[in-house]
């Protein structure tokens, strides 16, 4: 080897082994290894860090629980509303001095809130959560607002709340789905409200993701929208898995009870399910082929193709379960009806966000068409939602004015007669516990971080709000629980319809406060009606609904 | 931090974001596992290797991360490549045992390792890259590590003294010797084979 007598010979060969590069395969296997716990501990760091500052209090107060139970108290009404620093503080957003504060009382809330049951606790997280949605909305706004040299600063907050958002919606999914296997208390109720809340979030995220960053570098407009597709598909699963839940615990809770009216019930929901998915069916039928560009199509196609399946077999089962029902056979109806339930649930899962994301974009008409399609219960018109006591509604301005949509409105919905004098505002009402002053005082404490405009209009509100108080019959507590529904159902269509007109510009200035306003007061009714406040619940609710007709 | 080669100090809250970590990964895997390669000639192991470091480290640099918001830590990582160098070469300690096989040609290209150029790994790599790895397995751990660590890697010698905790002029004497080595075991083999 007479070629290699100098050490330069071999440094040079060592150094063309170096030039060699190691199989890509493996390189990649021990990548998804290291990423995935990366990627695991990172969720779970940020949770951490939100709770960082809620450790010591907690476990401060648990030492001599009995000690600071008019603390927690106090704390729990504070960040429902309430007064001082950890009132001020909540409507701080990332960044802000009181931010921290507002955190804490947060997770001092969470952390003391589960006594009510695991129903109670899966609530709780799912109002953090929209909070957490809010301050997207809010700082989205202050993005635009602020100067050159802290536009990185207000865009890292962004993402780190969109995070923290992330992590407690991928938190909620899991718990959802134990709520329902275990069969808690209330699971149904919480599974009502869980869907929604990610029904209210995915509006939200909706209207964020489809906001032009103008005042943002490009990358983090490409970045950001990249997680808020990613944040919505994963809310509306959520949405999609409440419901499934509610139905399986409807469904198992029903056969304690009158199989017949329970196999009545099921089959009755899956065929308005189908009824549901039929006319999103058709509008799709409809609008697939005006497809121009040819990717889209035939994008459009494959998956229309995909989900009609689901579709198919749903019907099937629909029918198969209504025959069993008349033959009597109400256990295998229930469970058709459930499966078939879930069927048609699948036909509209999230992934109809990818068929938008292609562009599939709908006149206005057409999309609040398909918007009020999505549900399956009837939608309550507004003259439907101001109809007296007992009084059934067949035909309603909705479908007139929308010219094609006919509601299957079979529900009675109890309202209180018209008032005949007002009431004395909710803080001097017969309802001494500070939990009562907390409820009242949400509306301006507890309202999402808005820009200080806006906090004019919704007090105004608020207190019109108040002012239309009005004495009432006292509805049995399960009409009002309809109503509730009922309610919720109006308020989301008109989130829906009113977080799109914002993003292309169009929403009345004040209609988010209202909105959020009419929000609050829903959850308060929600609250007042748990605690078995009917009058009281009652009246937030007719406030709310008041409050949503003027948004339409 | 703007730097593709983390060769610069780099704070562990900038190391804590997966993507920053991913690239990382991405930098580094391809030596890292070349070198563990090299020294334990064996893919399953290397491969073992190479997650066990990043995991290591991204265990590391999270704890680094939690301690400075503790303020307990400056959370910052003054030399990344000598620290994950530092963590490789302790674990091909832990499993290094006897090889079943020797290294060789034959042996990387099985494992799948591919020229820079499409030209294929056997053409590269000629008969004297052959006589070198041969002659890898007649050298001692440490010598075998050195010149990887040195020549085939490029790691720089003041790293290299900071990783086994010796001089500079140290490192530079037993690298010389290592090489020395090497060549004396060459020569011998190609004696043998003459």
């Amino acid at each position: 080897m007479k070629d290699m007598q100098d050490d330069n010979q071999i440094e040079q060969l060592l150094q063309e082994i170096g030039r060699i590069s190691p199989p890509k395969n493996a390189l990649i296997r021990g990548k998804n290894t290291v990423m995935a716990q990366v990627r695991q501990d990172d969720s779970r760091r940020l949770m951490v860090k939100e709770q960082s500052t809620r450790a010591p209090i907690a476990r401060a107060l648990t030492i001599k629980r009995f000690n600071y139970m008019p603390i927690i108290a106090l704390i729990l009404a504070v960040v429902l509303g309430g007064g001082g620093t950890v009132a001020a503080a909540q409507n701080d957003l990332p960044g802000d001095a009181l931010y921290k504060v507002k955190l804490a009382s947060e997770a001092v809330a969470e952390a003391t809130v589960t006594a009510g049951g695991a129903a109670a606790e899966l609530n709780f997280k799912a109002k953090l959560a929209s909070r957490r949605a809010e301050e997207l909305q809010a700082l989205k706004e202050n993005l635009a607002a602020v100067k050159e040299d802290q536009k990185s600063e207000v865009e890292a907050r962004i993402t780190q709340t969109a995070q923290l958002l992330a992590a407690r919606v991928e938190k909620m999914d899991e718990q959802i789905e134990r709520l329902a296997q275990k069969d808690q208390p209330r699971a149904a109720e919480a599974a009502t409200r869980l869907a929604a809340y990610a029904e209210i979030m995915q509006g939200v995220i909706a209207g964020l993701q489809e906001f032009e960053f103008e005042a943002s570098r490009p990358e983090f407009s490409e970045e950001f929208s990249e997680r808020a597709v990613g944040l919505e598909v994963a809310l509306a699963k959520l949405k999609i898995k409440s419901e499934v839940a509610q139905e399986e615990v409807l469904g198992r809770h029903a056969s304690k009870t009158g199989l017949e009216n329970a196999a009545q019930g099921r089959v009755g929901a899956a065929e308005n399910k189908q009824n549901a998915v039929e006319k999103m069916r058709e509008q799709a039928l409809r609008k697939i082929p005006r497809i121009e560009d040819a990717e889209m199509l035939a994008f459009a196609k494959a998956e229309f193709e995909r989900r009609d399946a689901f579709y198919r077999d749903g019907a099937e089962k629909t029918a198969q379960a209504r025959k069993e029902l008349e033959q009597g056979n109400f256990e295998a109806a229930i469970k058709l009806a459930g499966e078939a339930f879930k069927l048609f649930t699948q036909f509209e899962s999230p992934l109809s966000k990818d068929v938008e994301r292609f562009k599939l974009k709908e006149e206005d008409e057409a999309f609040k068409k398909g918007l009020l399609m999505r549900f399956e219960t009837p939608i309550v018109p507004p003259a439907a939602l101001r109809a007296e006591a007992g009084v059934s509604v067949e035909k309603d301005d909705f479908a007139e004015a929308e010219g094609e949509i006919i509601f299957k409105e079979e529900g009675v919905i109890m309202i209180a007669p018209a008032p005949e004098a007002p009431e004395p505002s909710v803080a001097v009402s017969p309802m001494p516990e500070p939990s009562v002053i907390a409820d009242k005082d949400e509306e301006q404490d507890g309202k999402p971080p808005l820009n200080l405009p806006l906090v004019k209009g919704e007090k105004e509100i608020d207190k019109n709000g108040m002012d239309e108080k009005k004495k009432s019959a006292t509805p049995s507590a399960e009409e009002l629980k309809m109503a509730l529904k009922k309610a919720w159902e109006f308020y989301l269509i008109a989130a829906g319809q009113q977080s799109r007109m914002k993003a292309k510009d169009m929403a009345a200035d004040d209609s988010e406060n209202t909105l959020h306003a009419a929000k609050v007061l829903l959850l308060r009714a929600e609250d007042l009606q748990a605690r078995g406040e009917i009058g009281a619940a009652k009246e937030a609710m007719r406030s709310a609904v008041e409050m949503i007709e003027k948004v339409f | 931090m703007n730097q593709q080669d983390f060769s610069t100090p780099v704070s562990c809250a900038e190391l804590c974001k997966p993507e920053v970590f991913e690239r990382l990964y991405d930098h580094f895997s391809p030596k890292l596992y070349r070198y563990s390669f090299l020294r334990l000639s064996s893919p399953e192991d290397a491969e073992d290797v190479l997650s066990a470091v990043f995991l290591k480290f991204w265990e590391y640099v999270a704890r680094q991360e939690k301690e400075y918001r503790a303020g307990k830590s400056s959370g910052t990582i003054t030399h990344v490549p000598a620290f994950l160098y530092r963590i490789t070469r302790n674990l091909i300690i832990d499993r290094y045992r006897v090889k079943t096989r020797p290294l060789s040609l034959e042996l990387l290209s099985e494992a799948g390792f591919e020229a820079p150029d499409k030209s294929g790994l056997t053409a590269i790599l000629k008969a004297e890259h052959a006589l070198v790895l041969s002659a890898f397995d007649a050298l001692l751990s440490d010598e075998r590590d050195l010149l990887v660590l040195r020549y085939v890697e490029g790691v720089p010698v003041k790293e290299i003294a900071e990783m086994y905790e010796i001089t500079e002029n140290n490192a530079s004497v037993r690298l010389h010797r290592a090489l020395q080595r090497l060549k004396t075991i060459i020569h011998q083999d190609s004696r043998i084979e003459n």
